[in-house]
């Protein structure tokens, strides 16, 4: 026992001196590439099988209650991986409470959703499945139309042991948008290749990081791996007013009056493809999105041509989709 | 005996089945999964180490993004999943264990949402920070350009600009500091610049309005922040983490004391069963051993059973030969008996030829005195004729003698009478010359031999030895076809007709007719004889060819006529059937293969 008291404290110190020697390291290979903004790579480690299969379910209107929308219904990867509209259309029509973001990259992101209530893509399926201003259904009624389908059955029995089931429906839809990665022109350019991007795009930028955008928005997915304050530098909701559910943000999952109207903060990956903007859809283009932030996340004001830089930055951040996951309109 | 094998297949299944309990009791145990859990315990530090490392770089602006921050609890999750697998699978029932994992899962909760807040706070403390030297420098600036617009200087300009380069040092410093005192001045500070705000040219105030909003944003967060790293750093991590490992080591060590426990058992029992297994073996042997003795006996039981097999065989085929000779013994003595029923019929026949003979012999005999005086009266005359006269008388006295002898002679007829007693006397003899040689033809006595007969001689010769049994009572009916002469043993065949032909005459009540009939059928020769006499029965007639079966009475007959018959014919390679009714007669047929290969060496059985 003492002995092994001592081997323990021997470990904890060696991987201490190993923590720092390290971290040492880290400093110099990160003063290489000194960005908050680290480029894309995309993921090799996928199941091509799954990805596949999870495709056609993302695009299988038979996952709605009345047959009448898919996944990519709201998700269109080839709009962004967005349906454009401030808030979605739902079975029946109906209307939906929050603006639908964006299943590219998605799997980058620390949690899901805008109040980042699901931890995971597989948690964040059950979430619009059983809307019932979405989806609208359960996984019964989804396994017993999808168990009609023979190529399903023998798809699903081929990669999973115990065949269809909610649990691996999840995870081929999973492991599709886990292959929905864009890395665009500004990747390259972070990756070394200066002419990726233009002379205002690269002006564009080094605002985007003056201004301090970058404070949150930063990572390999531009944001989306923190909670921030819709409102820091004022206050957002009492200045748009009507204020719902969907605006209290957070709060709405911890139940704690510090993440009132806090948001997970968005990725700005392929945003010029994603308007309109915020998760009230409220800003109409890139340009209202880029002064509201100024004024309420900043708290500053930009002259229109440091905003028309930035814009022009932003669009360099739009990608392309790896073969795989392209094609098949919904 | 099946529930004897029984329950030592439950028994012997039972104590293996306690075997394979110990083995896997002490197999339970394993040290890789021991290691697994104590170095997923280990990465766990390093990772809640390296995590609040990666916040503390965050915090000193160290690291430009967030992700370092994010993605530990990433691993940290696959971590635990990793960690709860394991204990799982040790299916562990130890409450002190849960409740440190609990508690450690609760404190990483508890972590991960102080970091939330933290990154958040940060961000926003950070930028503020960055900006705030820029508002200030552009804050200034702007004075500046005010100032030189103006001719003279204005002195609130200038004290704006004083304050605010005070206020930046004042921020930095307080920055650097950890003394919560300085906030109180530097808010203090901000109000009055805020009540001044107003008294400024638009230009200004806007400047100044962001330096003070960005100013509160360092003042207010950095407490916060500083609070939250100080919350962060202080939780129980390393505390949870080495309850979880004493708890853990506890539960190890419980069940180290459990394998050595089962293994000191498992060894103890491996003993009792292996002593066991030699208890067995000793009894294994032992009973080999015995069954070896046993078998050799056996062998020994055999061997003296071929012997005595070999001796039995001999006896038996000792009692065969016995039985054989005894049969030979009786199938002569039946045709001994056969024939001196025959001889004395024979002898009758014999008889009278004889007597005649003999009568005939006598009469002349008779005569011969009255020759033999004839003789001599002529043998005396020759001397009467040379003797003087005085004998002529007496020459006529023998002359008239002579005269009167031959003339008696002449007159009784006694020459032709002499001729024909002699003549009937030699065809009496005539007759008993035949007799005696049907007899001899028929019974072959002297010989066995197998030859070329014919068998209608055969039946003839037979007819002659049975006529004293068939006069005056059977009229003989010949029908003899033309038949080929085939290899037999002429006397056996002759002992079946007897024996045939005198039982169909004994059969015959009064006056009957026997046919004997011959004829030949392609390769076969047959003999039908056919009597009229009472028949034979319908419910005897299956068993006339047993030995010992007669209808005869005690003494008259042996019963072994027919069935040595039956025996002979078969042995020719011939068979014999018979057809009767009852009162009207009874056919009996032997046929027999011209070209018969009988192997007549067991003709010396039969003859």
């Amino acid at each position: 026992m003492k002995i092994h008291k001592v081997l323990v404290t021997i470990c904890s110190f060696i991987s201490l001196i190993a923590v720092f020697t390290l971290s040492g390291s880290a400093v110099v290979e990160s003063a290489e590439l000194n960005e908050p903004i680290q480029p894309l790579k995309p993921r090799q480690d996928l199941n091509l099988e799954k990805v596949n299969l999870g495709k056609l379910l993302f695009n299988d209107k038979r996952l709605s209650g009345d047959n009448s929308i898919s996944c990519a219904s709201c998700h269109d990867i080839n709009k962004g991986g967005v349906d454009q509209l401030p808030v979605s259309k739902g079975v029946g029509d109906a209307s939906g409470l929050i603006n639908t973001p964006t299943v590219l990259n998605s799997s980058l992101n620390f949690r899901q959703f805008w109040d980042g209530r699901a931890s995971s893509l597989e948690e964040q399926i059950d979430g619009p499945i059983h809307m019932k201003h979405e989806m609208n259904t359960d996984w019964p009624s989804i396994l017993n139309k999808l168990k009609q389908d023979q190529s399903y059955v023998d798809s699903f029995n081929k990669v999973y042991k115990n065949g269809l089931q909610a649990d691996n429906i999840k995870d081929v839809i999973s492991e599709y948008e886990r292959s929905l990665i864009t890395p665009s022109r500004f990747d390259r350019y972070l990756q070394g290749q200066k002419d990726a991007i233009t002379e205002n795009e690269i002006k564009g930028y080094e605002l985007f990081k003056r201004y301090g955008c970058v404070a949150c928005h930063q990572g390999v997915n531009i944001g989306g791996n923190m909670y921030q304050l819709f409102g820091v530098m004022g206050d957002y909701f009492k200045d748009r007013g009507n204020i719902n559910d969907s605006d209290l943000g957070h709060f709405n999952v911890s139940k704690n009056e510090q993440d009132r109207h806090k948001f997970k903060v968005p990725s700005l990956r392929n945003i010029a493809l994603t308007a309109p903007y915020f998760h009230d859809g409220s800003a109409k283009t890139l340009r209202d999105a880029v002064k509201i932030m100024a004024k309420y996340q900043l708290g500053r004001t930009m002259p229109e041509k440091d905003e028309e830089l930035i814009i022009q930055f932003l669009q360099s951040l739009s990608g392309e989709l790896p073969a795989q996951a392209k094609g098949e309109k919904q | 005996m099946s529930l004897r094998y029984f329950t030592n297949f439950v028994l012997s299944l039972f104590m293996i089945a306690i075997l394979v309990f110990l083995y896997t009791k002490v197999q339970s145990l394993n040290i890789d999964d021991h290691y697994e859990i104590t170095d997923t315990l280990r990465q766990h530090s390093s990772l809640n180490f390296r995590w609040n490392e990666q916040v503390l770089k965050t915090k000193l602006s160290l690291s430009s993004n967030y992700d370092s921050v994010t993605n530990p609890l990433v691993d940290l999750r696959s971590l635990q999943n990793k960690l709860n697998t394991k204990l799982s699978e040790l299916s562990v029932e130890s409450s002190s264990l849960k409740e440190s994992v609990e508690q450690y899962n609760n404190s990483i909760e508890e972590k991960n949402k102080l970091i939330e807040q933290f990154k958040g706070q940060n961000a926003i403390f950070d930028n503020s920070l960055r900006y705030i030297s820029t508002a200030i420098e552009d804050l200034v600036s702007e004075i500046d350009s005010q100032s030189s617009s103006n001719t003279k200087p204005n002195p609130t300009f200038l004290a704006l600009k004083s304050a605010s380069q005070t206020l930046l040092r004042e921020l930095l410093e307080f920055n650097q500091s950890a003394q919560q005192n300085l906030a109180e001045p530097i808010t203090e500070q901000l109000r009055i610049l805020e009540s001044q705000k107003k008294s400024f040219p638009d230009t200004v105030s806007v400047k100044l309005d962001a330096v003070i909003r960005h100013a509160l944003v360092v003042v207010k967060r950095k407490p916060e922040i500083d609070s939250l790293l100080a919350k962060i750093v202080s939780l129980p991590i390393s505390t949870n983490i080495e309850k979880i490992e004493n708890a853990y080591t506890a539960v190890y060590d419980s069940r180290v004391r459990d394998k050595d426990f089962y293994f000191t058992t498992l060894i103890a029992y491996a003993g009792v069963l292996l002593a066991l297994l030699a208890f067995i073996g000793y009894r294994l042997r032992n009973s080999y051993r015995q069954l070896n003795v046993l078998n050799k006996q056996l062998t020994v039981a055999n061997e003296t059973l071929e012997e005595r097999v070999a001796q039995r065989t001999e006896e038996l085929s000792t009692a065969y030969n016995e039985l054989k000779q005894s049969q030979a013994q009786l199938i002569q003595s039946e045709k001994m008996a056969s024939l001196g029923q025959m001889v004395a019929g024979v002898a009758h026949e014999i008889n009278t030829p004889l007597a005649y003979c003999h009568s005939n012999i006598d009469l002349v005999k008779e005569q011969l005195p009255d020759i033999i005086t004839l003789f001599k009266e002529f043998a005396n005359f020759p001397n009467l004729l040379d003797a003087p006269e005085s004998e002529q008388q007496a020459l006529k006295e023998g002359l008239g003698t002579i005269q009167e002898a031959m003339l008696a002679f002449e007159k009784e007829g006694s020459f032709d009478e002499m001729n024909l007693l002699l003549e009937g006397s030699l065809s009496g003899l005539n007759q008993i010359s035949d007799m005696v040689k049907s007899l001899k033809d028929f019974s072959r006595l002297d010989q066995h031999k197998v030859e070329n007969s014919d068998l209608n001689k055969g039946l003839d010769s037979v007819l002659v030895i049975a006529n004293n049994v068939l006069k005056n009572k059977v009229e003989i009916i010949k029908d003899y076809g033309e038949i080929p002469k085939i290899s037999c043993s002429p006397s056996q065949l002759n002992q079946v007709f007897l024996n045939l032909i005198v039982n169909a005459s004994q059969a015959i009540e009064d006056t009957g007719t026997i046919t004997l009939r011959t004829y030949s059928t392609n390769n076969f020769v047959n003999i039908n004889i056919e009597d009229t006499g009472k028949g034979i029965p319908q419910d005897i007639l299956p068993r006339i060819f047993d030995p010992f079966f007669t209808t005869k009475e005690i003494g008259k007959g042996t019963g072994l006529g027919l069935s040595i018959a039956y025996k002979i014919i078969q042995q020719h390679g011939g068979t014999i059937t018979v057809r009767s009714e009852v009162n009207k007669g009874t056919q009996f047929t032997v046929s027999l293969p011209v070209n018969q290969k009988t192997d007549f060496k067991n003709f010396e059985v039969a003859a």
